[in-house]
């Protein structure tokens, strides 16, 4: 290809635009910003940089991180929030300050604005960009939930980014190293390592791959259970869940303790009894050692995967809070003939890399930074197994095209469903949705030509279309949970509601109203055929009036008049959803419904 | 086929292999182009392989979509598909196997027609031979001297390769990109068994 070389449009230094970094951790989180060519880290109220990612809901108030003091409090506040997106993040389990039920999502999004809140505090400005971080091992779920989160607290996601990505990307900047790095990230809940490239300008992910369910969480349950077998003679597994927490929590607290000290006396309480027990390093090291030998067990796979030779690594480099235990540099230095570099704080850097990343894409740069999928992306084929589209460890963005047919005569529907995994069956694999192609002509069985696309974007979020080649019809699927808007359509909205925005509340209210209305509007559009067949001409009127109002309203950022007209158009289907159900009903019966005694 | 398209933007005429107008700097939408002329290197089997990693690298840096994200949603697409075109290009380039199979059809030899040599006699039986003595194998020194074995036959078929693409014998050149396929697959399943 011809290169033109292109000037990018480089603001002034003064209008520098600003982005901030926010390390999203199970354990902790830490924001910073880059502002007019000078990096720091955004200060709580405490003055802390490291802010425990610990939520409390009491009566009619919310507390957040450092506020949150280790007492009685700190055993009833949330914790590990973010464990909870590699599951269903859309069950209501939590109980808000006003008692209502609200999911984790929510609790995430609380969080969210907690640290939003801060940095503008530091700042003295509103703020709405940012890059987030994300556990390279993350899949499509888990990362499109954070950044709903994200949104719904009024942030602009302007990129998701890895966090050993990120890690690197802060490390070859500040140090100015070239090579092959292997970065170990072991956090508060999740494991990933990445290989990466480093030369002028430029970071490249070779490969990643990871645990997402193995940080130092589970060494705390190991810990605890350890524990209480050891000196109360009690098996961990048969107490209760309140005892159980308290216990975890506890082992966590003395983990803290001993990155300080190797051996203290600690009072112990169990099921009412108290001991005071010796606490040493070595009975911890020995406790954990299975999930330490099955990170170095990660690392070698990698290794091994994609033939680069030890001795091509100029060294490892040690990311996330739980990497602080010497334990892990040992068993590194065991098993791996190399460097390791330790020279860069373990808890603050992955933020340091999502701000200098964000300043740059706002603000232009000649780097560049080139990630990769953790994981397989494909969809489900004859007697349940799996066809991979997209495999794990290629270079994103990506788009791949694959063509399928039908295996029944006639057949005139497809149902796709999109799989994440390395497994071959696809009941082993993640599923992350599925949508039905329909309309296909009929055709004996392998003519329809079938085209899917599988699109991953730079963010590693999947856009997934199907086409039949002969009717052009096509459908699209966003990986989403529920009804959820898709991730473009609340980017616009999040967009959108900064405009003209009196506060962050109304912002917040603007961009809630947006989302309701955009999800009903949605819905209307696919049920439209139905309402033409059962409603009255002038009920097909009256909703497409409501509709238009309600899109009409959606240009402005005024969350009275769209709240009114999603109640307009409610009440306008109010008979077509009547009549929908008896329609359902009917059919099943296979008769009038008045008819029926 | 060297047909000139229209700038979206400023209407301006580019050049079939340029993605950037000249005139107002706008990216371009994605074109028909073969990997080779996409990465800017010239068309052959014995590619430079770091050349090919800067030439890539090079391309990332003007298209990829960190640079875009101020930038129209309309150009915002045109660099994800472009960026993706160019990761896919360079994933292809970058293996010997696909180089192959993309030089076959520039030359206008359908690489589909390969079905015969997986009767070839003596290539299956190459294959047989490599596989029973790994199989046979009964110390990890033995297999590792097995795979020591297979490597210097896949840089041997490389050979062989390259010099029938400069010699423009396709058929030949069809049936040893068949049989590095096949040795590239068994290398791949020893080093799992090691």
């Amino acid at each position: 290809m011809n290169l033109i070389k292109i000037k990018e449009p480089m603001s002034s230094k003064n209008d520098a635009k600003i982005c901030l970094g926010i390390d999203f951790g199970t354990t902790n989180s830490v924001c910073s910003v880059k502002v007019k060519d000078k990096f720091q880290f955004i200060l709580d109220d405490n003055g802390k940089t490291l802010i425990p990612t610990l939520i409390l809901y009491s009566e009619k108030t919310k507390k957040f991180g450092n506020q949150i003091i280790k007492n009685e409090s700190y055993f009833n506040s949330i914790f590990s929030i973010k464990r909870n997106f590699t599951k269903d993040f859309d069950k209501k389990i939590y109980d808000d300050e006003n008692g209502a039920k609200i999911s984790s999502m929510e609790v995430s999004k609380d969080f969210f604005i907690y640290l939003k809140n801060l940095c503008e505090k530091n700042l003295n400005q509103n703020v709405f960009d940012c890059v987030i971080t994300v556990p390279a091992y993350f899949d499509e779920k888990a990362r499109s939930g954070i950044m709903r989160a994200a949104f719904m607290a009024g942030l602009r996601v302007r990129r998701l980014i890895n966090e050993p990505t990120a890690a690197a990307f802060a490390y070859g900047l500040e140090k100015k190293k070239k090579g092959i790095f292997f970065v170990y990230d072991l956090g508060g809940g999740t494991f990933d390592v990445s290989l990466l490239k480093l030369s002028d300008g430029i970071f490249k992910v070779i490969a990643t791959s990871g645990d997402p369910n193995l940080g130092g969480d589970d060494f705390d349950i190991l810990y605890a259970k350890w524990l209480v077998k050891k000196y109360f003679k009690i098996d961990f597994d048969s107490l209760n869940n309140r005892e159980k927490l308290k216990l975890v929590k506890k082992s966590k607290l003395i983990k803290e303790k001993l990155f300080e000290t190797q051996t203290f006396n600690e009072k112990l309480k169990v099921n009412e009894c108290v001991k005071e027990i010796e606490i040493n390093i070595k009975d911890f090291n020995k406790a954990i050692n299975n999930l330490i030998d099955s990170t170095i067990k990660i690392s070698l796979e990698l290794l091994n995967e994609v033939d680069v030779e030890i001795n091509k690594i100029e060294g490892f480099v040690l990311v996330g809070g739980s990497s602080r235990m010497k334990c892990i540099s040992e068993k590194i230095k065991e098993n791996f003939e190399t460097t390791i570099f330790d020279d860069v704080n373990p808890d603050l850097v992955v933020s340091k890399g999502a701000a200098l990343h964000g300043y740059e894409l706002l603000n232009g740069s000649d780097n560049v930074l080139l990630d990769v999928t953790p994981l397989s992306l494909g969809i489900e084929t004859m007697g349940g197994l799996m066809e991979k589209i997209i495999s794990r460890n290629t270079p994103i963005p990506a788009i791949k095209e694959q063509t399928f047919t039908t295996h029944e005569n006639g057949q005139t529907a497809i149902k796709f469903l999109i799989l994440q995994g390395e497994r071959e069956t696809s009941s082993n694999n993640r599923k992350l949705g599925e949508f039905i192609l329909s309309n296909i002509q009929p055709k004996p069985a392998g003519i329809p030509r079938i085209t899917v696309m599988f699109s991953l974007d730079a963010d590693g979020i999947l856009f997934v279309t199907a086409k039949d080649e002969e009717t052009g019809i096509q459908n699209k699927l966003s990986v989403k949970t529920n009804d959820d808007l898709d991730l473009n359509d609340m980017r616009k909205i999040v967009e959108s509601s900064i405009e003209n925005a009196k506060d962050d509340i109304h912002q917040r209210m603007v961009i809630e109203a947006k989302v309701k209305a955009k999800s009903f509007l949605n819905e209307i559009e696919s049920v439209k055929k139905d309402i033409e067949l059962l409603c009255s001409k002038n009920d097909i009127n009256d909703i497409e009036d409501n509709v238009n109002l309600l899109k009409k309203s959606l240009e402005t950022n005024d969350c009275d008049m769209i709240n009114q007209n999603i109640e307009k158009l409610n009440k306008a289907t109010e008979s077509f959803a009547q009549k929908r159900i008896e329609n359902d009903f009917s059919q099943v019966i296979g008769k009038d419904v008045d008819k029926i005694d | 086929m060297s047909v000139n398209s229209i700038c979206w933007d400023c209407e301006n005429a580019i050049p079939p292999n340029v993605f950037i107008c000249q005139k107002c700097n706008k990216i371009q939408p994605p074109k028909q182009v073969d990997e080779f002329k996409l990465m800017g290197i010239s068309e052959t089997f014995d590619l430079d392989l770091d050349e090919l990693e800067k030439a890539y690298l090079k391309l990332q840096q003007v298209f990829h979509p960190d640079k875009y994200s101020q930038l129209s949603d309309q150009e915002i697409k045109y660099s994800t598909l472009l960026s993706s075109m160019i990761n896919e290009a360079y994933q292809k380039l970058n293996s010997s196997i696909s180089r192959a199979t993309i030089l076959l059809k520039l030359n206008g030899f359908n690489p589909h027609s390969e079905d015969k040599s997986f009767n070839d006699p003596d290539v299956l039986e190459e294959i047989m031979d490599i596989q029973n003595e790994f199989l046979e194998a009964e110390s990890s020194e033995q297999k590792k001297l097995s795979i020591q074995k297979l490597n210097l036959k896949i840089s041997e078929t490389m050979e062989n390769l390259s010099i029938s693409f400069k010699n423009k014998e396709y058929a030949i050149a069809n049936k040893l990109n068949v049989k590095l396929s096949y040795l590239e697959k068994i290398r791949i399943d020893f080093k799992k068994q090691l």
